[in-house]
């Protein structure tokens, strides 16, 4: 077996992303010349088969608490540019598996050029973020960057839609944890009521993810060669660590392959500050030797404007 | 007997004279059809008889004042007469882009950081629409109009009007939300009538884009 390829330690690269976040708040509150606007987020997230396995006996479920805190200044740079920066820290809990217990943190930029005036002028925005992450499972600690165009326009006060382009990778501790793909998505939005919005989207995401087996079914399973000479010749070389992700004796790797997805969401406001959402997602991924798995995800959030 | 009758005639012709020149009043009382008060309703009247309007006068200093505070427009809805200036006072600390794109007053103020206020002059009647470029949300209209015989309903959906003259008047109604604005002919004795004059209105659906915060982003990869 390859061995994992040395990384800068995740812990370092996420504590120094930090030490350069919080330096540049403040700066970023005097170039912005304006008070940040904070906004926060409270999820419960159930997820079927959350460790993306593909054999049955591998599923496992659980639910996931998150918050989220975002300060976000904006600033007009131009009559028809603005620039946004947000810092977002998000931490998750998973009460049943602790190893999914995750922090993340970092800043988010983004630049909107408007096609005119007013809500129906349409908008190209190019937004990088960098994210540093600080898991319970130290293999995944690691920086990840992102960057995103997104084309949006409004028909009319009840209906809008966009699309979008991007590329993200995450540098973990252990390669296994190491991912990068290119993602394209289109979005519409549903406005029946100034109160009620209903959204929904599709997208397709290519490049490497991180799944999860137990170690019996990895090992004596696709590495012997249960699915076939071809998988268990790609299970062989492809990056890997034990986990012991959801219970002892699991493995974690990285494949090759894409996730299609599909969600929606249903977001009541419940004041001119708060919503809630709803949503579902189904993702249904396939490696590039066809190995496959599904995710259905529910989620509740309530989300608020200060 | 004689001799009075020049006293009568002159009696007579001042009666007369006070009749034509004498102020009134018209009070209106805006409902839904289910009773609810309407607020914001722009009531006008315009004088049909061919009288002429009062100068309007010289706009010296703002007539109307329009908040941006809140990250919304207050108040939402303004009437000034033609030729006012209204001055814009970004009360937020956050920067703002005043916008029109309506036909009486085209105009936007971009970087509009805060602390700052600008003083827009509205020279054509017509109802012209706020927006702010940067916050979607925010709406307000000033309703610009040639005649100063106008008011404002209030939260009880009352608009009085004071001190104008007897006589024939166009009465015009505006709401943002009217399909049409109610349009009639009108007149004022010279005794204000002792109840409001009640207008029921359909309100189209409120169509202002949402403000509450979009939906978070899923689970992520």
């Amino acid at each position: 077996m390859k061995p994992p390829r040395a990384l800068p330690s995740g812990s370092l690269l996420a504590a120094a992303l930090l030490a350069l976040v919080a330096s540049s708040a403040g700066a970023a509150a005097e170039a912005f010349a304006a008070a940040p606007d904070y906004s926060a987020r409270a999820t419960y997230r159930w997820t079927e088969n959350i460790s993306r396995a593909s054999g049955p006996g591998d599923f496992r479920d659980t639910g996931e608490y998150e918050l989220s805190a975002t300060a976000s200044f904006k600033r007009q740079l131009t009559p028809r540019v603005f620039a946004n920066l947000d810092f977002t820290l998000t931490g998750t809990t998973s009460p049943e598996y602790e190893l999914l217990d995750r922090i993340e943190f970092g800043p988010r930029l983004t630049l909107k050029r408007k096609f005119g005036l007013g809500p129906y002028a349409p908008t190209l925005s190019a937004a990088a973020t960098l994210t540093g992450r600080y898991a319970a499972l130290h293999a995944q600690d690691g920086i990840g960057a992102r960057g995103s165009l997104t084309f949006a326009k409004r028909f009319d006060s009840w209906i809008a839609a966009s699309v979008s382009g991007e590329w993200a990778g995450h540098v973990a501790e252990r390669s296994a944890f190491s991912v990068a793909h290119w993602a394209a998505d289109a979005s519409l939005i549903l406005d029946p009521h100034p109160r009620l919005r209903f959204t929904t989207g599709v997208s397709r995401l290519e490049g490497t993810l991180t799944v999860s087996a137990s170690r019996n079914r990895f090992v004596n399973g696709a590495l012997a060669g249960a699915l076939g000479p071809k998988v268990a010749s790609y299970f062989a070389r492809i990056p890997k660590a034990d986990t012991n992700i959801f219970s002892p004796a699991w493995v974690s790797y990285r494949l090759e392959g894409y996730v299609d997805s599909w969600w929606f969401d249903l977001s009541p406001a419940l004041t001119e500050h708060t919503s809630l959402s709803l949503r579902y997602e189904r993702n249904h991924a396939e490696s590039i030797v066809q190995t496959e798995y599904s995710q259905d995800i529910l989620s509740v959030s309530i989300n608020h404007a200060f | 007997m004689l001799r009075l009758r020049p006293a009568l005639l002159l009696f007579t012709l001042a009666c007369g004279g006070l009749q034509l020149f004498a102020q009134t009043g018209f009070e209106a009382l805006v409902r839904t059809a289910e009773g609810k008060p309407v607020a914001d309703a722009i009531l006008s009247l315009t004088p049909l008889d061919g009288q002429a309007l009062p100068a309007a006068p010289a706009p010296t200093a703002p007539a109307a004042r329009i908040s941006q505070i809140g990250q919304e427009y207050e108040p939402l809805v303004t009437p000034i007469r033609t030729g006012s200036p209204i001055e814009f006072p970004n009360l937020d600390t956050v920067q703002h882009h005043i916008y029109s794109v309506s036909k009486p007053k085209r105009f936007e103020i971009p970087l509009y950081d805060r602390g700052r206020t600008e003083i827009v002059v509205f020279e054509n009647p017509g109802v012209v629409t706020l927006g702010c470029n940067i916050h979607d949300w925010m709406l307000a209209y000033v309703v610009v109009l040639d005649t100063p015989w106008f008011a404002k309903s209030s939260t009880e959906g009352r608009a009085a009007l004071a001190n104008l003259p007897a006589g024939r008047y166009r009465l015009d109604l505006w709401h943002p939300r009217l399909a049409k604005p109610i349009t009639r002919e009108i007149t004022l004795a010279a005794a204000p009538a002792a109840a409001p004059e009640e207008f029921t209105v359909t309100l189209r659906p409120d169509r202002r884009l949402r403000r509450a915060p979009a939906p978070g982003a899923g689970s992520g990869y």
